[in-house]
């Protein structure tokens, strides 16, 4: 994959584009996405595992731990897009799912901020 | 807004008046925050009316601001094209012109604030390679400090605001200790930020350019730089923590103390221990004394009658009244005038008994300090969020009180 062009286009398609790389350790179950008011917006979720979305605006997309290499450089190299998120729990700055941790949020509440 | 931007969005507001681009036409604003409430200020004392402001949160449509109704984007469609102009000052500039071209919009679309050093909404082969070379400049100025700094874990204070690098000091150590860190350096923008970090006793401080530390920022990322750490609550773009403001009403200090360093509620935060006592206390009256605070780099002013108000208030009753101000900060008629370091200006509010201010990150510095203490609020959304400025920086401990518009 060009991960250049890939992310170009896809960046136009969906209002969101949702980047979960091996990193991510945040809540994933189903009931964090139950009940999500995500309206007309259109995610798209790429990840190196699988997950079964039953959110029907949710798309999603396995990449490659390579491909996933490449966006992940493309990604820390400048803000290309303010559509394209990354959750890699890197540790080098906070997350919006720490508050899920701390018992400040819920999971549903933080995915419905994060998506909205 | 800060001054730095402030003075961006007149410059391209005046440009676009004198392109010819705003007569004749109905004006919309794009996203409801607290700079595009500066720039309806701007268009009504210019003569314009502004037709809408638009916004995407459901909550706000049917509500007003100064007579400007807030709106769906979708409103826009109603209008010929050619007869308006949108003009946006928030941040998400990209994603807001994307969503009017996909509603249909054909008319103008104006960015009048570039915010973001990080961002080029590009993914040409060119924008790319650009800012691969910014990632190297930035890498380059990371092995400058890893040689000044052997062996330190560095802390990147992102952005130039009192208040911020107030709350990263005060929880710091708390962060530092459970990752078994003794040596580190912190990186600050400018000299008052740099004054702030050492109130905490901090050994190791650098001051950086806004550049200097977006570069370097950016090579940390790049890197993937696993002694290093970014305290912020929504700086560089890669942080989304502000976010949970959507979902939650959460004060800027459980923002740092829960989010940024993931500590525990019950936490208290640790004080300045480098404070110092101004040399010319004695020509403050003892606890007969105001020390009022009216400037804020990043904070709406409240109107001056206000100040007059309050100075006639206390000089009729016998106090002295100070303006705390820098530069050319103006000293208010009636009192006299106070330059201070940061440092040193708790033992003036204690000395003096009473200390009044534009709710800043000055307040954070003498949030401690053993005094009547009075924030005073313009009645102002924080951010783009639906939460009021005074719900999101409220003070324990002190008057906090919000001055209508």
């Amino acid at each position: 994959m060009d991960s250049r062009a890939y992310i170009e286009k896809v960046i136009q398609e969906f209002d969101i584009v949702l980047f979960l790389p091996d990193g991510f350790k945040g809540p994933m179950e189903q009931s964090a996405f139950d009940n999500l008011a995500l309206e007309d917006r259109k995610i798209l979720v790429l990840s190196t595992q699988q997950y079964d979305f039953t959110e029907g605006c949710i798309s999603h997309r396995v990449v490659s731990e390579e491909e996933a290499g490449q966006i992940s450089r493309l990604y820390y190299t400048y803000e290309f897009t303010d559509n394209f998120i990354m959750l890699d729990g890197s540790g080098i700055y906070a997350s919006i799912f720490d508050f899920v941790t701390s018992g400040i949020l819920s999971a549903g509440e933080a995915w419905q901020a994060l998506l909205m | 807004m800060d001054k730095f931007h402030y003075g961006e969005m007149l410059e391209n507001l005046n440009r676009i008046e004198r392109d010819g681009l705003l007569q004749g036409r109905a004006v919309y604003l794009f996203g409801h925050c607290n700079a595009t409430e500066e720039l309806v200020d701007l268009l009504l004392e210019r003569g314009y009316r502004v037709s809408g402001i638009l916004d995407n949160n459901c909550s706000k449509h049917g509500t007003l601001y100064r007579g400007v109704v807030i709106l769906p984007p979708s409103e826009l469609i109603r209008e010929a094209p050619s007869d308006t102009i949108v003009c946006i000052v928030a941040r998400a500039y990209e994603v807001m012109a994307k969503q009017l071209r996909k509603l249909g919009y054909t008319g103008r679309v104006e960015k009048l604030v570039d915010y973001n050093s990080y961002a080029e909404y590009s993914l040409s082969e060119e924008s790319v390679a650009g800012r691969q070379q910014r990632v190297e400049r930035g890498i380059g100025q990371l092995r400058l400090m890893q040689a000044k700094y052997p062996e330190a874990y560095r802390v990147y204070c992102p952005f130039s605001a009192l208040g911020d690098v107030y709350y990263a000091m005060a929880y710091l150590p708390y962060f530092l200790e459970r990752k078994g860190i003794h040596n580190y350096v912190v990186f600050v923008i400018g000299r008052a930020c740099g004054n702030v970090a050492a109130m905490f006793g901090t050994e190791h401080i650098e001051v950086l350019s806004q550049r200097e530390m977006d570069e370097q920022i950016q090579a940390v990322l790049y890197t993937k730089d696993a002694d290093a750490y970014i305290p912020h609550q929504d700086r560089p773009y890669v942080v989304n923590l502000y976010k949970a403001l959507y979902s939650k009403l959460i004060p800027l200090e459980t923002i740092y103390k829960c989010g940024v360093y993931g500590l525990d509620m019950a936490c208290k935060p640790h004080r300045p221990s480098s404070l110092e006592t101004y040399e010319g206390l004695e020509a403050i009256p003892e606890g007969r004394a105001v020390i009022l605070s009216p400037y804020a780099k990043s904070v709406a002013n409240i109107p001056r009658e206000y100040w007059q108000e309050i100075i006639s208030h206390y000089t009729e009753r016998g106090y002295q009244i100070f303006t705390n101000a820098v530069g050319e900060e103006e000293t208010l008629p009636g009192t006299l005038r106070l330059e201070v370091r940061l440092s040193q200006l708790q033992s003036v509010a204690e000395r003096a008994g009473t200390f009044i201010g534009l709710r800043s990150g000055l307040c954070d510095v003498i949030k401690a300090a053993d005094c009547k203490k009075i924030a005073l609020y313009p009645d102002r959304f924080y951010s783009d969020t639906k939460w009021k400025m005074a719900e999101i920086y409220h003070l324990e401990g002190w008057e906090n009180i919000v001055i209508p518009q």
